[in-house]
């Protein structure tokens, strides 16, 4: 096995450089604590050589010319989540040891990046890149990986234990009261540790005195836990000025959109759900508290098919939100896409042709934003005997059941266009015999008709229906001929004409 | 042989590794047809042409919808995607499924509903092209057979040259159903519908018992042909009589 472990020197001063590398040039004192005890917990060279220690307090560092600046946790956790995400470039197994301590499995890596020397010397340059200077142990086990980051400078690739036998004692981080002990024996260095008598060892200083030697031997004490990584993929930007203009929003989105699915490209991944979060910018009146759906504006977009093409997933959300603008500008964007293996579709040389499932789902919702939600899809018939009892659902065609239907021996039948909505009409009546239809403006005289049909159902719900329907062939006066289906509503006497049978 | 014979046949023979009968006209390949699935029809080779624009005509109750329903049952049975775009949302997917069409397959465009800039027709004519751009479908059919007249002569000749342009390299077959032809010379094929009789009958035969609509008889003829590369004008009488039933009357 061989490790790699990632120390950060100076985190808490570092972290603050790589976000604000202008201070660099300055004399620089962290503080953190509880005001008015502001102490200085970090320095830069030039602040040390104005005299500041470790522990002075604020005004103290002020005296002497220095810029205190608080420490911030918000700063150091970016920082350190960057430094992370650059370990996972190299390796999965990643421990996440401390905020400035990674530990990376990078066994087997060797085909990828090189030698362990080569390994580590393109994790320093890759966190040289996020303004990180680092120091990278590597050895046969995490805790050796460790003691060799803390020990030495930039590189070390342990192969022996007694590469480290001449660092200090104090590189151990557990058993202080044991290293005290030591300290007072004259034992100040891993090799001298190391090389005293176990069992000895153990009679004055118990199982911690063990674990020191261990550690002092090159041996490993701490297992190796990987942590799972938490995949999320979301982006946020702020706005200087609120955006009411889709266009002008656009471009943010693109952007947002660019860097989820460049993160998603990385992990091989795809997705088929983002969720969109705008902060608003309602109008208000001073001393007012908005509710939060006034504030905030929440929207999911959901594909079938998992893609990470970014014009795509913009023109989905562009087409969203056409169709449900927010109510207020907007004056800050969030993203976040949920990931999932992409998708593979075979196709066939022989099989019928088929509009592609990207380009498919893209012409639905702009037909739909055309033509409105519920007036495109699939025809789904629902179980009822009422008239005109369907809805629009999705078109998947992928998922369209073969409808056996013999092709031999089959007839066509005769079709009914549906007038939308029922067209109000006039029928005379003789003895339940309609003799006369009007409609349109157009008067006709009846020459064939029908018995009539009664039909009523669904009378425990307010779908309820009763009507009495005949099927007529119409002569009107302009010399026209057509055959219509007319019923009259028996719940409302109205007549109407319900279809031609075309 | 004359020169120009002469010059021909041995710039044929030059090229003829390369490019064979480089100076031969070829003939035209009919294109491809989707079967209308009506057997009179069938038999006089009648078929809608792939990559071209048809229109389908006929005043009311003159049979263009049942044409259609049983084009889109020979589309879908296939396995085939077909797109409606119905500007006055006339489609009874009931009849559509008693004349077995695959009801999974076909996506409807229904343009009726109000939109406060957009009219029906405008809709329909947005949502055609976009259909017929997107690509895939085996058959895309328009209906304004409820259009009036005078609406329908406003749609400008260029978008029907679009239409014709945009589906022409593609193997979408373009239906436009409608009352009278409007695309002019646009369209490949116009197939002109009317009724020639309807059949009420008693119900058991007998005088007495009231009476059904058990069928309809109409007649198809074709006014434009440019599908058939042999006959460029359609014959005299070219109507095709056909009888459908009633789905109640078996």
């Amino acid at each position: 096995m061989l490790f790699a472990s990632v120390f950060i020197p100076n985190f808490s001063l570092q972290a603050l450089f790589a976000k604000r590398p202008e201070l660099q040039a300055r004399a620089i004192a962290l503080i953190d604590g509880t005001p008015p005890l502001l102490r200085v917990v970090a320095a830069n060279d030039k602040a040390i050589k104005a005299g500041i220690e470790i522990g002075l307090l604020k005004a103290q560092a002020e005296a002497v010319g220095v810029e205190p600046i608080p420490r911030s946790s918000d700063l150091e956790d970016s920082v350190h989540t960057v430094a992370v995400a650059c370990a996972r470039q190299f390796s999965p197994r990643v421990q996440d040891k401390n905020i400035d301590l990674i530990v990376l499995d990078i066994d087997g890596l060797k085909t990828l990046f090189g030698s362990p020397e080569e390994i580590a010397n393109k994790i320093c340059f890759s966190l040289a890149r996020e303004r990180l200077s680092v120091n990278v142990g590597v050895a046969g086990n995490p805790d050796t990986a460790t003691i060799a980051a803390r020990g030495f400078q930039h590189i070390a690739v342990i192969r022996q234990a007694k590469q480290i036998a001449h660092l200090s004692l104090t590189l151990l981080t557990a058993g202080e009261q044991e290293l005290e002990t030591l300290n007072l024996w004259g034992i100040t260095t891993l090799g001298k540790l190391a090389a005293l008598d176990a069992k000895a060892l153990s009679q004055r200083l118990g199982p911690p005195g063990l674990v020191l030697q261990k550690l002092a031997r090159g041996q490993q004490v701490n297992p190796f836990v990987p942590d799972n990584e938490r995949l999320e993929f979301r982006e946020k930007a702020e706005l200087e000025y609120s955006v009411d203009l889709l266009d002008s929003l656009s471009f943010v989105l693109a952007s947002l959109l660019e860097r989820v699915c460049a993160k998603l490209e990385e992990h091989s991944l795809a997705t088929n759900e983002i969720d969109y979060e705008f902060a608003l910018d309602p109008p208000r009146i001073a001393g007012e508290n908005l509710p939060e759906e006034k504030l905030v504006y929440r929207r999911t977009l959901k594909l079938s098919n998992p893609t990470t093409d970014r014009k795509r997933l913009l023109r989905h959300i562009q087409l969203d939100l056409q169709s449900h603008p927010p109510a207020a500008p907007i004056m800050a964007v969030s993203l976040r896409a949920h990931a999932v293996r992409p998708r593979h579709a075979q196709l066939g040389l022989f099989a019928p042709q088929s509009p592609a499932p990207d380009k498919l789902e893209l012409i639905t919702a702009r037909l739909a934003n055309l033509a409105g939600e519920d007036q495109v899809g699939r025809f789904e018939l629902l179980d009822t005997h009422r008239p005109r009892a369907f809805v629009m659902a999705k078109f998947e065609p992928d998922k369209a059941s073969e409808q056996a239907s013999p092709s031999r021996g089959w007839s066509p039948k005769v079709a009914l266009r549906l007038f939308e909505p029922a067209k109000r009409a006039n029928i005379r009546l003789r003895s339940d015999i309609p003799r006369q239809l009007m409609f349109d403006g157009k008067r006709g005289e009846v020459i064939e008709h029908s018995s009539p049909w009664l039909s009523s159902s669904e009378w425990w719900n307010e779908m309820a229906y009763s009507r009495k329907e005949w099927d007529v062939e119409v002569q009107f006066n302009d010399g026209t001929r057509g055959k219509f289906l007319i019923f009259v509503d028996l719940r409302t006497n109205q007549s109407f004409v319900d279809g031609s049978y075309d | 042989m004359s020169s120009a014979a002469l010059l021909r046949t041995q710039i044929e023979a030059s090229l003829a590794n390369r490019i064979p009968g480089a100076l031969t006209i070829r003939p035209a390949l009919a294109p491809e047809t989707i079967s209308l699935g009506i057997a009179e029809l069938d038999q006089r080779s009648v078929g809608i042409p792939r990559g071209c624009l048809t229109e389908i005509c006929g005043s009311t109750s003159s049979g263009r919808t049942t044409l259609l329903l049983s084009l889109m049952r020979e589309a879908t049975q296939k396995g085939e995607c077909c797109a409606l775009v119905d500007t006055s949302s006339a489609f009874d997917p009931l009849t559509a499924l008693a004349n077995g069409v695959n009801l999974g397959r076909l996506l409807c465009v229904r343009c009726a509903a109000p939109h406060p800039k957009l009219s029906p027709i405008d809709k329909a004519l947005r949502a055609a092209d976009w259909i017929i751009s997107a690509g895939g479908f085996g058959l895309i059919v328009l209906d304004l057979a409820d259009l009036e007249t005078y609406l329908a002569q406003k749609i400008p000749l260029a978008t029907w040259y679009r239409f014709q342009r945009a589906v022409e390299s593609t193997s979408s077959a373009f239906v436009v159903m409608e009352k009278q032809p409007f695309a002019k010379s646009c369209a490949s094929l116009v197939i002109t519908l009317e009724t020639r009789y309807s059949q009420w009958k008693p119900t058991l035969d007998e005088p007495q018992n009231p009476k059904l609509l058990t069928g309809i008889g109409f007649a198809a003829g074709i006014s434009r042909s440019r599908v058939d590369v042999s006959q460029r004008k359609p014959s005299g009488n070219s109507t095709t009589e056909f009888y459908v039933a009633t789905s109640w009357a078996g």
